[in-house]
């Protein structure tokens, strides 16, 4: 029995039976029905440059916020980055035409439940006017669970990797809850030794429609 | 009374496949891999979107049954086109609620309205990439919103990068109003600064998985 899944769900049960909104958690379960569909749980988006090569922008989504080494994507769900220039910095508004919208569209397929956690990527990147498909197994022997693929200026991760979001779940409740003071010293991380699956993808700044941008990340159940 | 009894069945039903997905989970995790939730549950369209932390619970939601009524319908919409006049109203009393958790009030109307409306429009992040993000001591979360807000030209990137403390940011963005920092006096934090394990500076970034 994996016992810091259970350990993680069992609170979770409470704050769907007790305290539906007691949740804090970025956005874990936030909803019945990504409490259902874990897989399709959106938990957190990063967007940044890598530090490691400024011509790169990284983006990172994470799901399935009880995940073990053995979790995989669902093959009923489409997996997306969703990208939209910004045109007037003061304002702040993604482009509202969908035609200029730029996306990174992962799906899953192969795993066989009981048997093979293994899950072939197909991630295909619509920069407007042209496209780049990057395909690659989901286990591979470099990483614990996971494996990469590369190509035409995109490099995408998908697997299980530890979980990137902390908070103190109870001194969290009491700043939304209350109005006393809250203790400012250390705290106790709710997520604490948690995996979740991640998508990170790296792609050129060059080919994206330009330095401001709307970045948010969806799951779509096919 | 129906309605009652329906949820208290959703909610039940959410508990019990939570449990049962664990403890599947559980045993694939020593002997075999687990099987995917579409296996378990099957709803087809939109299931979820992120952008904004806490964006759902602590931003949007204002009572136990939002979590049936209002984040369902709020996940489902597209991310870039939400259903404004659905969550302006929400966004804007949590805000002022949140304005003077600490005695004092912060926000202006005019930033009120203008954050509020901007949540209840779309659920993205803002990131400039000509902008330097400093991925060792990483502060640019909202840092773009914030100075939006307050008549001013942003200095970093934005986005999110994952070793940022993003509840103490959000912590101190809703209750100390959007010209406040993270540090300094009268600063919240909740005591907690990292996750398990830090996320690194090269490809894929996030630490390995926690055995």
């Amino acid at each position: 029995m994996n016992l810091k899944a259970l350990a993680i769900a069992l609170p979770l049960l409470g704050i769907l039976v007790g305290a539906p909104t007691e949740s804090f958690a970025s956005d874990h379960v936030d909803g019945l029905k990504t409490a259902l569909d874990n897989a399709a749980d959106l938990t957190d988006l990063y967007t940044f440059v890598s530090p490691k090569d400024p011509t790169k922008l990284v983006m990172v989504l994470n799901v399935h916020g009880i995940a073990s080494s053995m979790s995989r994507f669902s093959n009923a769900v489409d997996y997306k980055f969703r990208i939209r220039p910004i045109d007037d910095a003061t304002k702040l508004t993604p482009a509202p035409d969908a035609r200029r919208e730029q996306s990174m569209v992962c799906s899953f397929s192969g795993g066989i439940p009981f048997i093979d956690a293994n899950q072939h990527a197909t991630c295909t990147f619509n920069f407007g006017a042209t496209k780049q498909v990057v395909r690659f197994d989901t286990r591979s022997d470099r990483y614990s669970a996971g494996g990469d693929g590369a190509a035409g200026g995109v490099r995408v991760f998908a697997g299980v990797r530890s979980d990137t979001w902390f908070l103190d779940g109870g001194k969290t409740v009491k700043y939304v809850y209350s109005n006393e003071p809250v203790s400012q010293a250390a705290g106790s991380n709710l997520l604490e030794g948690q995996n979740v699956l991640s998508i990170v993808v790296e792609v050129d700044k060059a080919k994206l429609a330009g330095p401001l941008l709307a970045i948010t990340a969806q799951t779509v159940r096919k | 009374m129906k309605t009652i009894k329906a949820i208290a069945l959703t909610f039940a039903f959410a508990s019990a496949s939570l449990v049962f997905g664990c403890a599947q989970q559980g045993e694939s995790a020593e002997t075999q891999p687990e099987t995917a939730s579409e296996d378990l549950v099957m709803f087809p369209g939109s299931v979820d979107h992120v952008g904004i932390v806490e964006s759902t619970t602590m931003m949007l939601v204002s009572g136990a049954t939002d979590f049936a009524t209002v984040l369902d319908s709020y996940n489902q919409d597209d991310p870039f086109a939400l259903k404004t006049a659905h969550y302006q109203a929400a966004f804007a009393k949590n805000l002022r609620k949140f304005d003077v958790r600490d005695g004092k009030s912060e926000w202006t109307p005019d930033q009120v309205t203008a954050f509020s409306t901007r949540m209840a429009s779309g659920n993205y992040q803002v990131i400039d990439t000509s902008m330097p993000c400093d991925y060792a001591t990483p502060h640019t979360y909202l840092e773009i919103e914030r100075a939006q807000l307050t008549g001013k030209r942003h200095q970093t990137c934005g986005g999110r990068m994952p070793n940022e403390d993003a509840m103490d940011v959000t912590l101190n963005f809703l209750i100390r109003g959007p010209a406040a920092n993270i540090t300094g006096p009268g600063a919240l934090r909740d005591g907690v600064d990292q996750a398990t394990a830090k996320s690194t500076n090269t490809f894929p970034y996030l630490a390995d998985l926690n055995e």
